[in-house]
């Protein structure tokens, strides 16, 4: 037998296991697409100047490089399952297994070298479109240059040329450990009827309960920030045990009431979904964990990236905000003249200026007396302390106190009497107000704002703080001014160039000048690096739903071939074929979609919360985004069914 | 009036490829009386597993009909042609045709849940048609517990529990060992005797040998029958064998 003969076998093999391979090299050709794309991409981007961007798309590529193997692997693994009988076959036939390694070698090779030739190519085409996409995101200037990084060619030529040597290790790694019998038989012995794993189904609904407790529990950012991780490996350990055992368990009281199981539908659903799910639990969970990936990566980097303008202006409340440190009141006065006086220089002027003293610290509270320390964490309240001259002016308000009477705002835990005391200092709280805008508070943390009577209480109290803390540790007493610039006129890069040079001349203790334009750059970067990266790994993940979806379909399709045929034999109707068909087909499709919608469900309000981190607080936008992705998502899933499901339906019928 | 009536039986099957057609059935014609105990036997590729296929109108003949209680089956609609088959016919397969899926109980169980019974109707007629095939204990087993003896008997015990009129058998035996032939074919005659009608299709000499009648069919039409009458089983064995010798042997001197 010469090497022709290998090479020729493994093409009609090819060609004959059509309905597996095809999907297969479509999947591995969209994936060395995708990565391709994204080193492509990646490079075009490190040659511009953005770092940012760069490091993120390069990690982003490194993990994508890792997820797009185990796929790959994945998807091998299905397709060596159905084809074991064949080679089986083949040793009954008088080929050894070296004999049999080497047809699956030359499988490999032809599958492999198209997959990635062909991905290259496709990816040479659509890197560029990628990388204009991903500069529309990010809203930079692009010149149109078409380039093909041979480094990046080079580099996924190699990685998957190693996958694809992985995949046929492992492929002739099982074959030699199993037997011609076993590989003929692999597929027709009777498959014993699941055992009910009452405690694996209780662990089950527990880590799902106590993982849904946890999202649903959190209040704050930074609880939701440490809860978040946990909740969601006990969300998965959940889902694993719930559908793994959880399932047969339900199916086999449903089987248990005799009056439901013995109706013509009921009957044959149960006990075939109890075989089902036996086989394929593990694939509806994957599939479940997968499409809730999907769905939260798509909601919050959507979100996101729409919600920018809404961060920016939480984070930046005004175009400009400088700050100086204040040792006295005058400090102020020479802040806000140097602004006056840049704005004028530029032939522009000040709007909604805000101006206030300000101490911010951590404080540990017990009742209502505050101690400071020295770093934030989740007990600690954020203390702002600013004046009543600012207060009264930034919020329009005419109070006001004597001597050791504060007004306090607080979020958290409301104040119980009418004394409060920060840092061993008693105050008398004359009144208890809102929690004002202009302090700048973080949203949904816990806080507490103090007005003192006067600059000189502000740094008798700043004093009192920093008696306990090192002068590394030492809180300071600043002055913030924020404003918008207005004057009609475009306002000029310059202006904003300019401003912290000119201001330092003017304001010795200057501690910095943040304007909104700078900012508003990076976060387009940031979020809009994400979004891309983010779409990019909702491909990969479509990518692997659909392929355990259609690969579960035809393997179901071919179980229960057998099955209809009986109940053909015994007296069911075509038209009860069809519709017990459909009933099933749909149950197991749509229940991972159902549980996966039910998870992301449960965890918006944690993900609202992250978000928050980020400074999104927008509740309705990222309300619509979720369910914007939840629709897309669905009918996507919709478009796979009706596919997968024909395919599935010519297996039974045939 | 008979309960099964065959007349001018014909199936021509073209294939997909080549235009040839093979004529399976050329012209069969018998009738079955009720409680009769019928064993068709040919050699392979005779057209006995046709013509059971047209019998179970799991397939429709090229010409002529089949009457079953004097209703043609071609008169009955498509649709309700599942309905009808489940009501009137019982079907014993050489290979058993179990599902794994099902308890042995659900098993039997399964065409009556198809005709939408209530349970407690389902358990009532289950319950003397188990302890007459021996079965009683097996119940709650899975098909793949058992052997295929016991496997046939479940076979055998879904086909009664409709109460049908005719209970059709394809190569019953086909899958066992001898004494597991044995043990079946007494209970064939056992339920035959209670009034069952049984129509086999067989090429074992054994099989046959316990039916009243034996019908030969060759090249397509029925070559010749055989009555039990007063004969014992080994009495009627050696009658087959002598005519399957003739059909053999003789036969092609016929042509």
């Amino acid at each position: 037998m010469n090497s022709r003969f290998y090479l020729r076998l493994a093409k009609t093999n090819i060609s004959k296991n059509r309905n597996i391979y095809t999907p297969y090299h479509i999947a591995a050709t969209l994936i060395v697409m995708l990565f391709y794309c994204l080193i492509s991409v990646t490079t075009m981007v490190a040659k511009s100047d953005s770092s940012t961007m760069a490091f993120m798309l390069g990690l982003c590529t490194v993990i994508c490089g890792i997820m797009s193997l185990v796929i790959l692997f994945y998807i091998n693994c299905f397709v060596m399952r159905r084809r074991k009988h064949e080679f089986g076959l083949y040793s009954i036939l008088g080929m050894e297994k070296r004999h049999i390694a080497r047809v699956m070698m030359w499988e490999v090779m032809l599958t492999g070298l198209f997959c990635i030739v062909a991905g290259i190519v496709c990816g040479a085409v659509f890197s560029q479109f990628f990388f204009l996409l991903l500069m529309y995101i990010v809203k930079l200037p692009t010149r149109l240059s078409f380039t093909i990084p041979l480094g990046g060619v080079g580099v996924t030529f190699l990685l998957f040329a190693a996958g694809f040597a992985l995949v046929l290790l492992y492929d002739v790694l099982s074959l030699r450990r199993t037997d011609p019998i076993a590989l003929m038989r692999s597929g027709k012995e009777g498959e014993r009827e699941p055992k009910a794993r009452w405690l694996v189904a209780l662990i089950g609904l527990v880590t799902l309960g106590a993982g849904y407790t946890l999202a649903l529990t959190v209040k704050t950012g930074s609880e939701a920030l440490m809860a978040f991780f946990p909740a969601v490996l006990l969300v998965i350990a959940g889902t694993y045990s719930l559908f793994i055992a959880g399932s047969i368990a339900l199916l086999k009281l449903l089987r248990k009431n005799k009056n439901f199981y013995y109706r013509p539908k009921n009957f044959i659903s149960v006990s075939g979904m109890i075989y089902r799910m036996k086989q394929n639990a593990v694939g509806l969970a994957n599939i479940c964990i997968l499409s809730t990936c999907v769905l939260v990566t798509l909601s919050s980097t959507v979100c996101l990236f729409i919600g920018e303008e809404d961060i920016l202006r939480s984070m930046y409340p005004r175009d400009v905000a400088a700050s100086c440190v204040a040792n006295t009141p005058a400090d102020g006065d020479k802040l806000r003249e140097a602004a006056e006086d840049h704005a004028k220089a530029y032939g522009l002027s000040l709007e909604n200026p805000t101006g206030f003293y300000r101490i911010f610290c951590p404080g540990v509270r017990s009742g209502d007396s505050f101690k400071v320390q020295t770093y934030f964490d989740n007990s600690t309240y954020q203390v702002y302390l600013t004046t009543l001259e600012d207060y009264n002016r930034n919020t329009g308000s005419t109070q006001t106190l004597g001597k050791d009477e504060v007004l306090a705002a607080v979020y958290g835990e409301p104040l119980q009497g009418t004394t409060l005391s920060i840092a061993g200092h008693d105050y008398r709280i004359a009144q208890e107000v809102d929690l004002p805008a202009f302090i700048g508070a973080a949203d949904k943390m816990k806080a507490l704002v103090v007005v003192l009577p006067s600059f000189e209480a502000l740094q008798t109290q700043l004093g009192e703080i920093n008696a306990n803390l090192s002068d590394d540790d030492a809180r300071v007493l600043f002055y913030h001014y924020q404003y918008d610039t207005a004057g009609g006129k475009a306002v000029s890069a310059d202006y904003y160039d300019t401003m912290y040079s000119d201001f330092a001349a003017k304001v010795p203790t200057l501690s910095r000048v943040q304007d909104v334009n700078g900012a508003r750059n990076e976060f387009y970067q940031l979020y809009g690096t994400l979004l891309f990266v983010g779409i990019f790994f909702v491909a990969l993940f479509l990518i692997c739903a659909v392929l355990i979806i259609y690969y579960k379909q035809i393997t179901e399709g071919f179980d229960d071939h057998d099955r209809f045929r009986i109940m053909k034999n015994v007296g069911l109707s075509d038209a009860e074929v069809r519709s017990t068909i459909s009933k099933q087909v749909l149950l197991v499709f749509f229940l991972p979609l159902l549980t996966a919608v039910l998870h992301i469900s449960v965890a918006f309000p944690v993900l609202l919360k992250l978000l928050m981190a980020f400074n999104m607080a927008n509740t309705p936008l990222f309300l619509g985004c979720t369910a914007g992705s939840v629709l897309c998502f669905s009918a996507l899933y919709l478009v796979v069914y009706r596919l997968t499901s024909r395919t599935y339906y010519r297996i039974v019928q045939a | 009036m008979p309960l099964l009536e065959v007349k001018h039986l014909k199936k021509i099957y073209t294939t997909r490829f080549g235009n040839n057609p093979v004529e399976a059935l050329k012209d069969v014609n018998f009738t079955v009386e009720p409680g009769e105990y019928v064993a068709v036997m040919g050699e392979s590729g005779s057209g006995k597993t046709t013509l059971l296929n047209i019998l179970a109108a799991l397939d429709r003949p090229t010409g002529g009909e089949v009457l079953l209680a004097g209703t043609p089956t071609s008169a009955i609609p498509e649709a309700k042609m599942a309905a009808y088959r489940r009501d009137n016919l019982g079907f014993v397969f050489q290979d058993f045709n179990l599902l794994d899926t099902f308890s042995l109980r659900d098993n039997i169980y399964l065409p009556l849940v198809l005709a939408q019974k209530n349970h407690t109707e389902m358990a009532a007629r289950l319950e003397p048609i188990a302890k007459q095939l021996g079965i009683a204990d097996l119940l709650d087993k899975y098909p793949y517990e058992i052997s295929g003896g016991q496997k046939q008997r479940v076979a055998v015990a879904r086909a009664l529990i409709t109460h049908p009129q005719l209970v059709l058998a394809d190569e019953p035996t086909g899958a066992l060992d001898s004494k597991a032939t044995e043990s079946l074919l007494h209970v064939f005659e056992e339920i035959n005797k209670a009034g069952q009608t049984i129509v086999m299709v067989t090429h074992s000499t054994r099989a046959a040998s316990h039916a009243g009648r034996v019908l030969f069919i060759k090249d397509g039409v029925v070559f010749h029958q055989l009555y039990r009458g007063e004969h014992t089983s080994a009495e009627m064995f050696q009658k087959i064998s002598e005519t399957l010798t003739v059909l053999t042997t003789g036969g092609n001197s016929v042509e």
